[in-house]
């Protein structure tokens, strides 16, 4: 065996070419999905803390499906460029086989001489591979600290991540290779010998009126059905990869900025006791500080009188006012009962967990905000909607739970998007909370504007001076807070162009294979006439073939899971978003597809060598 | 240099059904024609100072022993290849001053070539390796169906035309690659041992494919080792032996 392998590398170093773009092509794209892995995880620890625990738990949960998706597409995507290439490369050793076949080397001899080539191409670009895709996530890493320094997330040598990339990675190389090896073993040599025989030819293609290129594409492409069905579907993953990147993500940070929106208003000015209004859009940054039992204005000089309220009303631009009571404290966790299947009964769910929580009073009819909720709406008193994070750490079932505070109980009605106090906060009906506690009017006014007019504010401000309260324009912790939305998901724009390299690799790879498996038949198109020109452009159409094959479905796919089933309620920054976002993938796509066909195009369009006795079989 | 459109026109004008050679003094003329290959520090003379001149309508049969620089005067002549010196004119177009593009023009339209393997493209049936020099040479697809079905017809393969080339015989294939090389009804047929690798009647079948071209007035050049196309009775007969070309008659 040690012979074998002698022969084996020294098989390889003869033809350094091939053997180079291989390991090449292989380093590439193992490097490449290396780093999407590595940096996508990280980037889902952000996601994680900065929307799960900030935001509702059922928007951070989307959020994590949405980057899952992503992460589970890189590693299927990993797996299966290792295994195309390495099947790619032993398929185009059909040849050699069938020749050592022929001279009566024994089946096992074979079987493990191109095992060992294989095994050192595999081995060689995993080790190299991810070593490169460690250094580029380290040097992300280094970027994301110095890009956003407030973001928080897990800084931990992802040392298990890497072990199990590079298992999976030899594992589906090793029996990629494995595979055309055996089979081509177990062929009669003449066979071997003699590819082309039983070969079938595909005789209609999805560009064929384009041109006679894009015909001859088209057979081409049909003639290596297996190793196109795993290009095609290697493009289709790297595609999705980078059209749910930016289709969806562009999806979710709008639908996230649309949550925000909604749950805080849009130009709306705070009035209220100075402290209160500080300490309250504190907790309402994405990057503030939440609240505790210092937050208490419950005083009868924090109440807004109702004479401030009506001018403030009276005032020209303001378009609405909305009341509202805010409490911090103690809640509890309320029993549920559920039906259980398996003991065919019903029990009692739920810890009596205790905690802290900012009470919002808000009367429903009026109120200027418009929550994203899952649930239902409130139609009594008694009831209450639940922050996400506050239903998560505290609550089993939320929905079929309630919550206790003040010895009342409250029904859990829905669980709601706002990212007020990191989640930890209940909205249920003023007049109840206002009850609760034996308290009359309210210690928040919001106030919409028509616009952000800074007259109408400075107004707004001298009559609340007079009273003794001060505002807030909350108009910049709403933009501060889609700031921070962006620039988390501003990150994922450097995945979506490693997606499209590994597509790039992936394609230009499989180009390169398909050149060098069929150089005998460009040679004597060439011969009978054909210009480079000619052959460059049947290399460029087989490139559109295949990765079309693969981009539109993609498009198609990511753009439905995006919309529908990854993103509840998704929103569109404008009706012209999705033509656009999809134009832009398309042609980003195309671009691709073209550059991979460079290096093919450059050689047939340099090559003026073509003896055809050279290559005659 | 003479633009390929230019060059197209000239052999449109050159090619018409009667093959009035008029204006071409000559259909190949090699004057001092050597071809030196180098594979590292060993240098190759395949062809040297070759003089050679064959008019419109000839017959011109090239024997030899493998390796004597057959193949390599037949590639130089059909444009594939090069020479390394000397001058070189096929219907007194200098093809070896022109780039390569404009040499793929030149084989399009006025060289046809028989391959010793026939090499036919792998993907393509009959019909279509037929039919891809008139494509090349932006026919309408009608005429070109036409054509080739017509082609096939004349070397009795028109029963086979969606036929891979895997799925045909050696002389089968053989018939197709000599209606392709008539596709689009060239001057000067080449062709590098069109028998060697035939049995006897697919061979003669051969042999009178190129009689009948060489009556119809085409000029056909053959390398071959093949006695039957050697005593071909209009046949000037030359030898290369070691990269020279000598005449036999």
């Amino acid at each position: 065996m040690s012979d074998l392998k002698g022969f084996a590398s020294k098989d390889l170093k003869r033809r350094p070419f091939r053997t180079i773009l291989v390991i090449l092509s292989l380093t590439t794209v193992i490097a490449s999905t290396t780093f999407i892995f590595l940096f996508g995880n990280v980037l889902l620890d952000i996601s994680s803390i900065t929307f799960s625990t900030s935001m509702s738990s059922s928007l951070g949960t989307f959020f994590s499906t949405f980057v899952w998706s992503i992460l589970l597409l890189v590693f299927i995507l990993g797996a299966v460029i290792v295994s195309t290439t390495v099947s790619l490369e032993m398929v185009t050793r059909r040849r050699d086989i069938g020749l050592m076949k022929a001279m009566g080397t024994l089946l096992d001899t074979i079987f493990d001489y191109f095992m060992a080539q294989s095994v050192i191409v595999l081995l060689s670009s995993v080790v190299v591979g991810i070593a490169v895709g460690t250094v580029l996530y380290l040097l992300g890493m280094i970027w994301l600290g110095a890009s956003i320094p407030g973001l928080v997330y897990s800084n931990e040598f992802p040392i298990i991540q890497i072990g199990l990339i590079a298992a999976v990675y030899i594992i589906a190389g090793y029996f990629s290779s494995q595979k055309p090896i055996y089979d081509t073993v177990q062929e009669f040599p003449s066979v071997a010998l003699n590819p082309e025989v039983a070969s079938r030819v595909r005789r209609v293609g999805l560009l064929d009126n384009l041109g006679l290129p894009f015909r001859m594409a088209t057979k081409n492409v049909g003639r290596r059905v297996k190793g196109t069905r795993r290009t095609v579907l290697s493009l289709f993953l790297s595609f999705t990869i980078a059209s749910m990147l930016w289709v969806g993500g562009g999806i979710v940070e709008t639908t996230s900025e649309s949550y925000v929106i909604r749950s805080m208003g849009n130009n709306v000015v705070a009035v209220g006791n100075p402290a209160l209004l500080e300490q309250y859009y504190n907790a309402y940054s994405l990057y503030g500080n939440p609240l505790n039992d210092s937050f208490d204005y419950r005083s009868s000089s924090d109440i807004i009188p109702a004479q401030l309220v009506t001018d403030i009303e009276s005032l020209l631009g303001v378009t609405d006012t909305e009341q509202r009571f805010l409490v911090y404290s103690d809640v509890e966790e309320g029993a549920g009962i559920v039906y259980n299947p398996v003991v065919e009964d019903y029990e009692r769910i739920g810890q009596d967990r205790t905690g802290e929580a900012l009470l919002v009073g808000v009367d429903w009819g009026e109120t200027i905000a418009d929550w994203y909720f899952e649930g239902m709406a409130v139609n009594e008193s008694q009831q209450v909607w639940l922050g996400g994070t506050l239903a998560q750490e505290m609550f089993e079932d939320p929905l079929v739970q309630s919550l206790q505070f003040q010895e009342e109980s409250l029904a859990i009605r829905a669980l709601a998007f706002d990212i007020l106090n990191g989640g930890r906060m209940a909205l249920l009906d003023r007049a109840t909370l206002q009850d609760f506690w034996g308290v009359s009017g309210a210690n928040l006014l919001l106030v919409q504007l028509d616009s952000y007019d800074e007259v109408l504010i400075s107004q707004i401000e001298a009559l609340a001076s007079a009273s003794g309260f001060g505002i807030f324009r909350q108009q910049e912790v709403l933009t501060e807070n889609l700031q921070a939305i962006g620039a988390v998901w501003s990150l994922l724009n450097p995945l979506a162009i490693m997606a499209l390299l590994s597509a790039f690799l992936g394609l230009m790879n499989y180009l390169l294979v398909s050149v060098f498996s069929r150089l005998r038949d460009y040679v004597i198109m060439r011969s009978v006439g054909a210009k480079p020109s000619f052959i460059a452009t049947v290399m460029v159409a087989e490139g559109l073939n295949v990765g079309l094959q693969g981009g539109l479905p993609a498009l198609a796919v990511s753009v439905i899971l995006s919309i529908y089933v990854l993103i509840p309620e998704a929103a569109v920054p404008s009706t012209a978003y999705l033509p656009l976002t999809i134009v832009s993938v398309f042609v980003a796509m195309v671009v691709v597809i073209i550059l991979a066909a460079i290096p093919v195009y450059v050689f047939f369009n340099t090559k003026d060598d073509i003896r055809v006795s050279e290559f005659a079989s | 240099m003479m633009a390929d459109d230019d060059y197209l026109e000239a052999a449109d004008s050159t090619r018409d059904d009667t093959y009035d050679y008029d204006d071409v003094q000559f259909a190949v003329r090699l004057t001092d024609v050597s071809r030196v290959y180098r594979m590292g520090s060993n240098k190759i003379e395949a062809l040297r100072n070759i003089n050679l001149e064959i008019e419109p309508g000839q017959y011109v049969v090239v024997s030899g022993h493998s390796g004597s620089g057959k193949t390599t005067l037949l590639n130089v002549i059909g444009a594939i290849d090069v020479p390394s010196s000397g001058r070189l004119l096929v219907m007194d177009v200098p093809i070896s001053d022109y780039d390569e593009s404009f040499r793929a023009t030149f084989r399009l339209t006025t060289t046809g070539f028989i391959f010793q393997s026939y090499n036919l493209v792998s993907t393509l049936t009959a019909l279509e390796n037929v039919m891809f020099p008139m494509q090349m040479y932006d026919k309408t697809p009608d005429e070109i169906e036409e054509v080739a079905m017509n082609l096939l017809a004349r070397v009795k393969m028109d029963h086979r035309p969606d036929h891979l080339p895997w799925q045909l015989s050696s002389g089968e294939q053989q018939r197709v690659a000599i209606a392709r090389a008539m596709a689009n009804d060239p001057p000067i047929i080449l062709a590098d041992e069109p028998t060697a690798n035939l049995d006897g009647e697919s061979g003669q079948m051969i042999r009178e494919l190129l009689s009948e071209l060489n009556a119809e007035g085409k000029t056909v050049v053959v390398m071959t080792h093949d006695e039957g196309i050697i005593g071909h009775k209009n046949a000037r007969r030359f030898t290369m032996e070691n990269g020279e070309l000598k005449s036999n008659v």
